[in-house]
């Protein structure tokens, strides 16, 4: 635990870094007798370089949570973030029903290690499930990729 | 329930479609769809779906609604100007968008990425002290704002920018003190934590109604039809109105014959019984304004505010 | 008092009201279950369908609703660790711990009775104290709320388990993450750079998704394990149920979180996620286990989730009597109000008696229903977690990216609740707890605006708040609160890794 606090704390600093500069550029005190934009934020950078390296001298001993093996050497791991990531990238261009088959795909063939019958079925049931009851019993606007822009004019979704 | 709304309405341009064929098809031959810049369910999302249904109406295709909340009412408006100009996209847009954030946020448009359209509702202002004040009168407030700092409670432009004005002009000492909405700035008047609140009837009238604050004035051009007695700033002899009107705008570059058809249809829809019902529930004044009247408002509005907002730091540059 | 009261009834009695009564709660539950879609959507989403209804009815409809969603929250948080809403992150810590150990039965029957005696009280509150009440929401200005925000503030003391340091980096970096946005005083943006989807602030919803929901996948990605662990599951059917033990211990925080959670409500501002913190402060202060918290106290279940639905009633006074919504869901209530020609305000109970006491008999109706829905399906519930990791990891993630969508339609939202994901993840490895981080996100705001509007008021002055009594008392007590999560630290009953 103590090596992932480390590196939490190492970009905190990195990160109370870039929010000083970016805040010193605004102003510290308004015309009217007053903090302005900047003060808070520029206090905040201070304080969180100050509080990381108080974590960077005392970083807690003890196993991290999920053990101590490296994430990236888990299959399980580079699976699910692969798929998150994807997601993350792809959703507004490819649409939830393309982008949510290949993540669960994804996840199951590599992550999971499930055989191509289980993923595939598995897949477009828990797309057409979400799609349905998201969708279509909701009413919620999906993004607009191939399967939503086939599926709008028949009224099952609507396009966002 | 759009589905439903547009299934019946396919179905009945089903049905008249020979008849219009036989017209030389007219325009629109499809949905519009009007981008609101606010969440569902608040003053201007429930007035446009009331004008959207009146101009169904007219039109004889679906007018639908979708909320396109974010930037402060900037975000409808962005949209649209990057749409394609076919008439059949547009946005609402109101001071808040058009003449006040372009000078403090860095927007991706400006006042010539738009085709006008029609205004339909007008926001009104009032001036309301605390029952305990001394204050009576517009004159009053102004002789106070000379002799000492007074300060007061407004969820932010148009109003502030008003008080603004009046410190320019009239050399008093109004102190903005900005809340999170309307209802948060006259609770702080009730509380006496400031000295007046300027904001709209709505949020002001459970107060009034109770006695806990007192209306000094209408801020508007116009009086308050529940306070008919309490007259304007102007009438006063306080040279400020506050205008506020919230229309609609697309993208520039319209087709001509389909601007005219849409501002017909909406302007006559402006007009109806059904939306000025709507607008006055939410108390706003129904304002049916020509386009070309309500692009010129916008522009002035664009113009004045930018120096006052300069000046009281309020604006980028 | 009583009239009024059997009068709300019989407006609510009618076919139409009670089925948008229980409509409204389980659609309530159903999106408080679904992450990412919060009661906003849902509401916004109905409320083109409640202009078809009478006033009454609609706000019977969208009241059920924002009751729901606490329920149905609790249950995904106490099941999954992900938190249906802001204020059910404090039942993820331990409602999730006493899953693990098998009492995921207990833990959300103790939720749903808790929750049940505490909205009753709150409404009860609301029914007597409205007047009152909302004086004090009136007497509140710039300064006491400042200070109230601090005292909230102090109360990561008692979230800092890992130690004071690492409590200390998580509630700086939630202080920062609610700056972003355009500045409440001068509207300049801040932190923004150019992003449309950050003028509005960094939204909860991705952040809360992302750094509970996403955060938890990974975690169940890097475990063995195809099915979850449970260990030892209840044999039978009453076992889900809590156990003699575990009412006795809960009996007091249900009734301290129910008292705390309604006047913290009744502040618009933080309400209901200050209530569940602070409750779960004063639980851990006052438990005789303490070692127990983090670990799976049925305390640190019973009282915060009191306190949430207490304050969840506690929000409807300044709804109701001054027309100030304390949360995006009141404010849509608010909206639905004026929509149909109600104005909120002091006379609302002269003018429009049978609307205020109908959503008042419709308040104990559906915390009634949500009772009975929710205790037999416990079983249910709990079953969820049998499922195997492949099916349920996978529909979280394509849950919470469409709800994670569904909030703003921007791409921006969906990549912030990603990178707030692998944030979360490596939090938790280091160490960190998150709910420090989540708090002072949410108090942040409310603090920074009005210290300055105080300011901006006594024109710099800051020595001003000593004219301020209810301002100078939070602080006292934000002190004290500091110091009483210290001295609980030295406590020989408590274990903690790495030292302050």
């Amino acid at each position: 635990m103590a090596w992932n606090a480390r590196l939490v704390a190492i970009a905190s600093l990195a990160f109370a870094a870039l929010a000083g500069w970016e805040a010193a550029r605004l102003p510290a005190w308004s015309q009217f007798d007053g903090p302005g934009p900047g003060l808070l934020p520029q206090i905040l950078a201070a304080l969180i370089a100050v509080a990381a390296i108080g974590v960077l001298v005392a970083p807690g001993t003890g196993e991290p949570e999920g053990g101590n093996a490296s994430p990236l050497r888990s299959r399980g791991f580079l699976g699910y973030a692969g798929a998150m990531v994807g997601v993350g990238l792809a959703l507004p261009y490819l649409g939830f029903g393309v982008t949510g088959f290949l993540a669960t795909l994804l996840v199951l063939r590599v992550a999971e290690g499930a055989g191509w019958g289980l993923a595939l079925f598995w897949s477009f049931t828990l797309v057409i499930a979400v799609t349905l009851v998201f969708g279509t019993a909701l009413g919620v606007p999906f993004p607009p990729g191939p399967v939503e822009r086939l599926l709008a004019p028949l009224g099952l979704v609507r396009l966002g | 329930m759009n589905r439903r709304q547009a299934i019946l309405a396919s179905g009945a341009t089903i049905l008249a479609a020979p008849a219009v064929r036989a017209q030389g098809a007219a325009w629109p031959d499809r949905e519009i769809t009007i981008l609101v810049a606010y969440g569902a369910g608040g003053s201007t999302d429930v007035c446009t779906r009331a004008l959207a249904g009146e101009a169904e109406k007219i039109l004889g295709v679906p007018v639908q609604i979708v909320n396109r909340t974010g930037g402060q009412g900037t975000s409808a408006p962005a949209q649209v100007a990057t749409m394609r100009p076919d008439g059949h996209t547009l946005a609402t847009a109101g001071m808040a968008a058009l003449a006040i954030l372009p000078h403090v946020l860095d927007l991706p448009y400006t006042l010539d990425s738009f085709t006008f359209l029609p205004g339909y509702a007008r926001y009104l202002y009032g001036i309301a002290v605390p029952a305990e004040s001394p204050i009576r009168t517009a004159q009053d407030l102004i002789a106070q704002g000379r002799q000492r700092r007074v300060t007061f409670a407004a969820a932010g432009a148009p109003q502030n920018v008003g008080m603004f004005e009046l410190n320019k002009k009239l050399n008093t000492r109004f102190g903005f003190v900005p809340f999170p909405g309307g209802a948060e700035a006259v609770t702080a008047a009730i509380g006496r934590h400031v000295d007046f609140v300027a904001q709209n009837p709505p949020e002001m009238l459970p107060a009034l109604k109770s006695g806990r604050l007192r209306l000094i004035a209408s801020a508007s051009d116009v009086r308050w039809k529940e306070y008919p007695d309490v007259q304007t700033l102007r009438e006063q002899g306080v040279d400020l109105a506050v205008d506020s009107v919230l229309g609609l705008v697309g993208p520039k570059g319209i087709p001509q014959d389909r601007l005219e058809r849409l501002n017909s249809a909406l302007l006559q829809a402006a007009r109806s019984t059904g939306v000025g019902e709507t607008v006055s529930r939410f108390g706003m004044v129904p304002a049916p304004v020509p386009s070309a009247d309500f692009e010129a408002m916008q522009r002035r509005a664009f113009a004045e505010f930018g120096p006052h907002l300069r000046e009281n730091g309020l604006a980028r540059r | 008092m009583m009239e009024g009261l059997l009068h709300g009834f019989a407006v609510l009695m009618t076919v139409q009201n009670v089925t948008l009564c229980i409509l409204g709660a389980v659609l309530g539950t159903l999106v408080g279950v679904l992450p990412g879609l919060g009661p906003a959507t849902t509401i916004a989403l109905l409320l083109p369908i409640s202009l078809k209804l009478d006033p009454t009815g609609a706000i019977i409809l969208l009241a059920g609703i924002y009751y729901g969603v606490a329920y149905g929250g609790t249950i995904t948080s106490v099941l999954m660790r992900i938190p249906g809403e802001a204020s059910s992150v404090v039942t993820c810590i331990d409602g999730h711990a006493m899953a693990k150990r098998g009492r995921a039965g207990a833990a959300l029957g103790i939720a749903a009775i808790g929750s049940f005696i505490a909205g009753t009280f709150g409404i009860l509150g609301v029914m007597l104290l409205s007047p009152p009440l909302a004086e004090i929401v009136i007497a509140f200005g710039p300064w006491e709320y400042a200070a109230l925000m601090l005292a909230g503030l102090s109360l990561i003391a008692f979230f800092a388990a890992s130690g004071i340091a690492k409590a200390a980096l998580m509630a700086f970096l939630g202080l920062f993450l609610g700056l972003v946005g355009l500045d409440p005083i001068s509207g300049t943006p801040r932190f923004t750079f150019g992003v449309p989807a950050l003028v509005d602030g960094v939204n909860i919803a991705p952040l809360a998704l992302g750094l509970f929901g996403l955060s938890e996948l990974l975690f169940l990605a890097l475990s063995k394990d195809a099915k979850p662990e449970i260990l030892r599951p209840p044999s039978t059917m009453l076992g889900f149920m809590p156990n003699r033990e575990e009412w006795k211990r809960s009996a007091a925080p249900i009734a301290r979180g129910s008292v705390l959670g309604f006047f913290v409500g009744l502040l618009p501002g933080g309400g209901a996620v200050l209530a569940s913190f602070l409750s779960y402060a004063v639980e851990k202060r006052l438990t005789r286990h303490p070692d127990e918290f983090g670990k799976g106290a049925i305390e640190g279940v019973a009282g915060p989730e009191s306190a949430n639905n207490s304050g969840t009633a506690g929000a409807f006074i300044p709804l109701l009597t001054l027309g100030i919504p304390a949360n995006a869901v009141t404010a849509l209530l608010l909206g639905a109000l004026l929509v149909h020609g109600v104005q909120p305000g002091p006379m609302i109970l002269e003018r429009q008696p049978e609307l205020y006491w109908g959503v008042i008999a419709s308040m104990y109706f559906g915390n009634f229903i949500l009772l009975v829905l929710n205790l037999p399906f416990v079983g249910l519930f709990v079953r969820a977690l049998e499922v195997p990791r492949r099916y349920m990891a996978t529909a979280i993630l394509l849950i919470c990216a469409i709800g994670t969508w569904s909030v703003g339609l921007n791409h921006f939202d969906v990549l912030m609740a990603v990178v707030f994901g692998f944030v979360g993840f490596a939090l938790r490895r280091g160490g960190f707890d998150l709910g420090p981080l989540v708090l002072a996100y949410v108090l942040g705001p409310t603090l920074e605006r009005s210290l300055r509007q105080a300011l901006l008021i006594a024109d710099g002055d800051v020595t001003e708040v000593v004219n301020h009594p209810i301002a100078l008392g939070f602080l006292a007590a934000a002190a004290l609160i500091l110091l009483s999560g210290m001295v609980m630290r030295r406590r020989p009953a408590v274990v903690q890794d790495g030292g302050s």
